[in-house]
């Protein structure tokens, strides 16, 4: 055994193998974490140096030398933000867009340059060059975190952050860095600012939804990414049932995935005494398409609606206004996710849909919110609307998204479903689950938390055991990245 | 108003009182549990790490992993696929030349199983008369999915027969310990060898060490046949891999892809549909000027955009 080598794997970035929550090595640190944290926390400084040193750290394993990126934003940020504090007028107007300039610019850089350059270069009717620029990890959502720092400073809703360390911490703590949720300042920095306390109570719950996590990400969204990466890879070579699967799979992987990396980060914040508040509520419990905003990536949401669509007027200047603020919105909102024409259109029809629903609303008076079949109706064309655009977010072009949902009807294919679902039954078995887990209503969600926190510990450490188990059996020999960490 | 006066001065002393006590909080220490917890996660780290690292495999066979379709661990393909002399240590075993088992001797079916779908649409395409032309095997992981459609259009455009094999997650250890190779070459009577090889196991340190005895297997299995190792699409800087294959089966029998730029599908590591046919666009023009053993690869007019002939290999339930 090569222990240079060992030592070099652990401290050292490795492109190929970056630090993820669901890695043995990131399960290595959080134990040195945890105890040097539980030893310092008491003291408002050491914790925060402690815990911002190893956010950067974190972050370095992750993205490389973009920690440096990172660290350079932030200052620059803190400070035109501290200058624009101090300033009245015209001037706290130009600092504020001096940071939005910064911000967006160098996430423009990285994130957009090169879909700018091929959309110019397409129109010009020449050929463009790809640029060789890395996109570092979660600059979309730290960028977002620093825009609603400054912008929230700037409306005097928040006070420009004395301490330095303070502020970095808020930006770089690791749990919510790189996939976040997108935690705001004023709902964070007053937990840094009084004393922490880390309570029996929040111990547990936080340890549960790490579990919960765990479950999500590691045994639902990587064992079916593993049938719907081979189906969006080659949609032509599967019958109708197959990719069918292949579509109700993607939905419950994007959301196991995403929402599983949120319920571990919130549940690391929470047994260290943070709040990062919640980012999830059964978005497929949804009955209709603003009801699923409302409940999927709630971070996310609600800052589109506070930086974005309330200041282009929200609906206080007229409904076609108020139309035309919602397309923009849900545009952007898709163009955040990525630089490519299928996130445009995904976030296009999203707003569609809103603008429809909204439209549905007025029509109807809101006379059918109460009717129990018009419910389930709207339950069940938003699951469609939204799981029918999941292609398009999922497909590796327009193409390949309506190939594939063409192929879902190919009368000819269909009896082949019973042999479907011999072969894959585990998929299936799985699917099932997840929508059978999905439908527990958030009260009882509450009880089965209550139930394990009464539990005693030692059923509670051999489940831990076990779910360890499984997920190695069901995992692969990688370790599979966060679908989020891309954005 | 006295009244008034009173209750504030009452609300101000138990605010008074709250301070002390919030200040008694914060000095408080972590409760028990953080501290069981933490113990959990270093006791259940500890305990997988052991396990893994004397036996080399954990305990429990949940096999669940038998209906995954990729990324089969190496340990699995043992268990299942192919046993090599010394199991205890495949890797220092890998250093001389493993043993195959014969895997496929009495019944295919019996330890893989093909894809309904994938036997139920494929066929060959207006199959010409191929009797003077070759019959070509392509064999290997995931790589081949959309290789194998553009090769097809080559086939069909100059009269060769093709027959394609998919082992996803497949890699020179697994086909190094058994006698797939083989027994598709039997099978299909192939008269050349396309192989892809090598995707898998970009990062694996002290290849050479490591693979060697497999390189060797997998090239010994072909026999005198014609072949063409397709090295695969490095998205990083391999640890050898390229190097190992290539010094083993020599100039002539071995395409770099590495060198090629490619268009990758959202998992970073698959070409997409056209640069994988870009890709083997390159690759045609080897075999038909560059390989050791030339076959006529005329392009095609068109892309037909046809499956061939395909197994699609997968571990099943023992």
């Amino acid at each position: 055994m090569n222990y240079n080598e060992i030592l070099r794997d652990i401290f050292v970035y490795q492109p190929e193998a970056p630090l993820m929550f669901n890695s043995p090595v990131f399960w290595l640190f959080g134990i040195i974490v945890l105890s040097v944290y539980a030893a310092i926390y008491r003291n408002k400084l050491s914790r925060t140096v402690f815990l911002l040193a190893f956010s950067l750290f974190f972050y370095y394993k992750t993205s490389g030398i973009f920690v440096l990126l990172l660290a350079g934003t932030l200052t620059a940020v803190y400070f035109i933000t501290r200058w624009m504090s101090s300033c009245q007028g015209k001037g706290r107007r130009w600092l504020l867009a001096l940071n939005v300039v910064l911000v967006l610019g160098i996430l423009g850089y990285f994130k957009y340059a090169n879909f700018i350059g091929e959309n110019v270069f397409a129109l010009m009717g020449e050929q463009y060059h790809r640029l060789d620029i890395m996109l570092p990890v979660g600059i979309s959502f730290y960028s977002f975190q620093l825009l609603s720092y400054a912008i929230d400073v700037y409306r005097k809703e928040l006070e420009n952050e004395r301490s330095f360390l303070n502020y970095a911490f808020y930006i770089t703590f690791f749990p919510q860095l790189v996939a976040g949720p997108i935690v705001r300042a004023k709902n964070f920095l007053p937990q840094l600012r009084k004393a922490v306390v880390v309570r029996r109570t929040e111990v547990e719950k936080g340890f549960f939804l790490i579990m919960i996590g765990l479950v999500k990400k590691c045994i639902f969204a990587d064992y079916l990414a593993q049938y719907n990466d081979l189906v969006f890879g080659n949609p032509g070579a599967y019958s109708g049932p197959e990719t069918l699967f292949a579509v109700y799979g993607y939905a419950i992987q994007i959301y196991c995935d995403f929402s599983g990396y949120t319920d571990m980060a919130i549940g690391m914040g929470k047994m260290m005494g943070f709040d990062l508040g919640i980012n999830f509520n059964k978005p497929y419990q949804s009955t209709s398409l603003t009801d699923f905003w409302r409940r999927w990536h709630i971070s996310l949401s609600s800052w589109l609606r506070d930086y974005l669509y309330i200041p282009l007027g929200g609906n206080r200047k007229g409904k076609i206004r108020t139309h035309i603020n919602l397309l923009i919105t849900m545009l952007l909102g898709g163009l955040w996710h990525g630089a490519n024409w299928k996130f445009i259109f995904w976030g296009g029809m999203h707003g569609l849909g809103l603008v429809i629903d909204k439209l549905w609303r007025k029509i109807t008076k809101g006379q059918l919110s109460e009717n129990r079949i018009a419910k389930v109706l709207g339950w069940f064309i938003t699951l469609h609307f939204v799981i029918a655009l999941w292609v398009f977010f999922r497909a590796d072009s327009f193409h390949t998204a309506i190939q594939i949902l063409q192929q879902i009807f190919t009368p000819s294919s269909w009896p082949l479903i019973l042999t479907f679902l011999q072969t894959r039954m585990l998929f299936v078995v799985l699917l099932i689950a997840a929508i059978a887990i999905h439908a527990i209503p958030s009260s009882r969600f509450s009880d089965i938390e209550n139930a394990y926190i009464r539990t005693p510990f030692i059923v509670k450490a051999v489940a831990f055991v076990l779910l360890v188990q499984v997920i190695i059996q069901i995992q692969g020999t990688d370790v599979q990245p966060f679908i989020y960490f891309q954005f | 108003m006295a009244k008034q006066k009173q209750n504030k001065t009452k609300v101000e002393a138990k605010n008074a009182q709250a301070e002390p006590k919030r200040k008694k909080i914060s000095r408080k220490r972590v409760p028990n549990n953080y501290w069981e917890y933490v113990g959990l996660l270093a006791a259940t780290l500890v305990l997988f790490a052991t396990i893994s690292l004397t036996i080399g495999d954990f305990p429990i066979s949940m096999e669940l992993r038998a209906m995954s379709l990729k990324n089969y661990t190496e340990t699995s393909v043992h268990d299942t696929v192919a046993q090599p002399n010394d199991t205890a240590s495949a890797d220092s075993a890998a250093s001389s030349t493993p043993q195959p088992t014969p895997v496929f001797a009495d019944s295919v079916e019996a330890s893989v199983s093909v894809s309904p779908n994938t036997l139920e649409k494929t066929y060959f395409y207006n199959r010409p008369d191929t009797s003077s032309g070759e019959k070509i095997l392509l064999i290997g992981d995931s790589m081949n999915e959309n290789l194998r459609i553009r090769l097809n259009d080559y086939c069909i455009k100059n009269g060769h027969e093709m027959h394609c094999v998919i082992w996803y997650g497949s890699t020179t250890k697994q086909f190094g310990t058994c006698d797939t190779l083989a027994h598709f070459i039997r099978k299909t009577g192939a008269t050349y060898v396309l192989l892809t090889l090598g995707a898998n196991e970009l990062f694996i340190r002290n290849i050479a060490e490591k693979r060697t005895g497999y390189v060797k297997h997998i090239i010994e299995q072909m026999g005198n046949l014609p072949f063409v190792w397709i090295g695969p699409p490095n998205w990083k800087d391999d640890t050898g891999i390229n190097d190992l294959i290539l010094q083993h089966v020599g100039p002539g029998r071995y395409f770099e892809s590495k060198k090629l730029s490619f268009e990758r599908k959202k998992d970073g590591a698959h070409p997409t549909k056209s640069s994988a046919f870009n890709w083997m666009n390159r690759i045609a023009e080897y075999l038909g000027n560059d390989a050791l053993h030339p076959i006529a690869m005329t392009p095609p007019d068109t892309n037909y955009n046809k499956l061939p002939h395909t197994t699609i290999l997968q571990m099943v339930r023992e």
